[in-house]
């Protein structure tokens, strides 16, 4: 049922990895909402 | 029918009363396994009073209350799998206040009617807008403010997107400051006398 993906991989790491800041915008910049909206509107992916 | 059968009713629990106004929604891109970074960052970094966090799995739900704990902050969790008793027990002292931070799956079904919870967090992005709503969605009882935190994954996109269609509404990305005014009650345009 669900893709074989290691969904559990976020609980593994260690709290130590941690105590630096989390980069948002960094992340969100690997991201272009926009540009894969308009390819999802675009496409013709089976509504689920 | 109904006004045939139904006599002034009173009506509760109705979709339809659930609003996300008022609501700031936010995601955070995130891949799976920086999650709990991202998750441990939020709590350093917004001002928050009581938080619910809501993951897809109760397995999900025990790990990551675990982590939270490790991290070093209170939270109390519970999942579909309890019994009933344990859960209401968990949820009334979390109301009462007695813990900061609540994990758990989706067991709502009239969304979140404690007023000291200002922050809503998927940790886990719902598939269904009809989830998402229950999850961020407020009653209207008690006052609009508050913030709702996605973290958005690639896989996520699809539902993302079908989500924001469905309830016609849209999930910004999350500022690099994020105003308090929309979520801190005494910065807010709706002060709570009870808060403090």
């Amino acid at each position: 049922r669900r893709r074989n993906t290691p969904r559990e991989e976020c609980f593994s790491a260690p709290s130590q990895s941690f105590l630096g800041e989390f980069d948002f915008e960094k992340n969100l910049a690997l991201f272009d909402k926009q540009a894969v909206f308009e390819e999802i509107e675009s496409s013709s992916y089976p509504a689920e | 029918f109904m006004k045939k059968h139904l006599n002034s009713p009173y009506e509760i629990n109705l979709m339809d009363e659930l609003t996300l106004k008022g609501v700031t929604q936010y995601y955070a891109f995130v891949q799976e396994r920086q999650k709990v970074h991202c998750l441990n960052t939020l709590f350093s970094k917004l001002q928050i009073n009581q938080s619910i966090i809501f993951c897809n799995s109760t397995q999900r739900v025990e790990l990551l209350a675990k982590k939270i704990t490790e991290l070093g902050y209170s939270c109390f969790y519970i999942h579909a799998r309890m019994n009933q008793q344990h859960r209401n027990r968990v949820f009334h002292d979390f109301r009462a206040g007695h813990c900061r931070h609540l994990v758990c799956s989706d067991l709502f079904t009239r969304g979140i009617d404690i007023q000291a919870v200002n922050c809503v967090i998927n940790f886990d992005f719902p598939k269904h807008a009809e989830t998402y709503l229950h999850r961020i969605g407020r009653s209207g009882r008690y006052g609009h403010l508050g913030i709702a935190i996605n973290l958005i994954t690639y896989e996520d996109r699809f539902a993302l997107h079908k989500i924001e269609q469905e309830l016609g509404t849209e999930i910004k990305p999350i500022p690099k400051v994020i105003d308090k005014a929309l979520y801190v009650a005494e910065y807010g345009s709706e002060p709570d006398p009870d808060n403090e």
